[in-house]
């Protein structure tokens, strides 16, 4: 076997670069993309979170159709918490259902004089006490947004659903996906020769920086050096190497590539959980699957 | 219409274990697990795990079919270890590792809001 992959434990590093409300960035370093996409797998399709599974439609008058509107209903992203204190409809050991596997919702509204909007807000928790709630957005001014438009009722049109939320992951349905994108992104490298210095004038200098739409670059106006700005912009368009060759400078003053094993992670999160608590269940996951695994590995029995 | 059902993907009929070990015909300290409920996530990372070990000689997996919620592992290893310890080796170091990045990763949280404040 080569070496390519190295022995024993490693240690990946992690470090925070930002945390918002809705989104958490973070590099992950010294670490196989096995494991950097094990974690994106994870985060998407087994991070458990609340949504509207059943709806029963009592009344519906709407222009849109029962399972037009049941859809728009499912994808409704629910704070999700107290996620864990859920159980999974298909383990809980109850026959149609209860508290400990499913909140009820309703949706009882008519428009009387003129066209109403039907939003998040006229979801009802059957139980006032329920931490289980549709999301309500916050956007960056700290101001509450609107709340999600899910039908629009002409006079006297009306609607009487009611919905059953339950626990789920991402594998059976996008809709308990926790994330609305993970994104990893390998780091970029460049490397810049020391000859660079000399082998460029001041014009051809600026010119290399303007060359970059990323705008990585920065000149150093004193030491008359190209200095690295923001590395993490760099998507690797390899304009700049491209504007040395058509100055026949030699190809080796500027080399980009990116890191194997070091990787930018961006994770929005839907609202149903803060982005950080994503990464951490994503991570109680990924070991107690390993530990499942490494028990049932222990009790598998040879065969031929 | 042959749209596997939804349980497949969550639970295995009562007769079929988690994980089966069967041994190769051909060749000697090899095997094959075929692992029910998993994927490439824990495909990847178990074939990375294992290529880590100085003592093994191949490991490669495979999902068979798309709609099978199974994935074959297979395992060569020098002798020194069987395949069977190597593979339960691979899912402890990865157990370890993650632990380990679960605690840099909230200790990091708790410093970034820290500051934040």
């Amino acid at each position: 076997m080569t070496d390519q992959y190295g022995r024993g434990l490693r240690a990946p590093v992690i470090e925070i670069l930002d945390i918002g409300r809705y989104t958490i960035k973070f590099l992950l370093k010294e670490c196989h993309i096995s494991i950097a996409n094990a974690l994106r797998r994870i985060m998407i399709a087994d991070v458990p979170t609340m949504a509207i599974d059943l709806v029963y439609i009592n009344d519906n008058s709407s222009v849109l159709h029962d399972e037009f509107l049941s859809h728009r209903l499912g994808l409704i992203p629910f704070k999700s918490d107290t996620v864990d204190s859920y159980e999974f409809f298909r383990e809980c050991s109850c026959k149609p259902s209860c508290h400990k596997c499913s909140v009820e919702f309703n949706l009882r509204e008519t428009a009387l004089d003129d066209v109403k909007d039907i939003t998040t807000d006229h979801i009802n928790a059957n139980n006032p006490d329920c931490l289980v709630k549709p999301v309500k957005y916050i956007n960056a001014d700290g101001n509450e947004e609107d709340p999600i438009l899910i039908v629009k009722l002409a006079k006297n049109q009306k609607v009487d659903i009611q919905c059953i939320v339950r626990k789920g992951t991402g594998k059976e349905h996008a809709k308990w996906s926790p994330v609305a994108t993970v994104q990893v992104q390998q780091m970029p490298q460049i490397d810049i020769s020391p000859s660079l210095e000399e082998d460029l004038d001041t014009e051809e200098k600026i010119g290399l920086v303007n060359s970059c739409p990323a705008s990585v670059y920065k000149l150093n106006a004193e030491k008359q050096t190209v200095d690295i700005e923001t590395i993490t912009d760099c998507h690797q368009c390899q304009e700049c190497t491209i504007y040395l060759e058509n100055l026949n400078k030699k190809n080796d003053l500027l080399k980009v590539g990116q890191h194997e094993d070091h990787f930018i992670f961006t994770v929005e999160s839907t609202g149903a959980l803060p982005p950080e608590e994503i990464v951490s269940k994503a991570f109680t996951i990924l070991i107690d699957k390993m530990s499942e695994l490494s028990q049932c590995t222990e009790e598998s029995d040879a065969k031929d | 219409m042959n749209t596997p059902a939804i349980s497949e993907l969550f639970s295995l009929p009562p007769d079929v274990k988690k994980i089966e070990h069967v041994d190769d015909t051909k060749a000697k300290h090899a095997a094959k697990f075929v692992m029910h409920l998993e994927d490439h996530t824990a495909g990847n990372l178990l074939r990375y795990s294992l290529l880590r070990n100085e003592n093994v000689k191949f490991s490669g997996y495979r999902r068979p079919h798309p709609l099978e919620n199974k994935i074959e592992l297979k395992v060569h290893t020098n002798g020194k270890i069987s395949p069977k310890e190597a593979a339960k080796q691979a899912c402890d170091n990865l157990c370890t590792e993650f632990i380990k990045m679960k605690e840099a990763f909230l200790m990091q949280v708790k410093e970034f809001k820290g500051e934040g404040k």
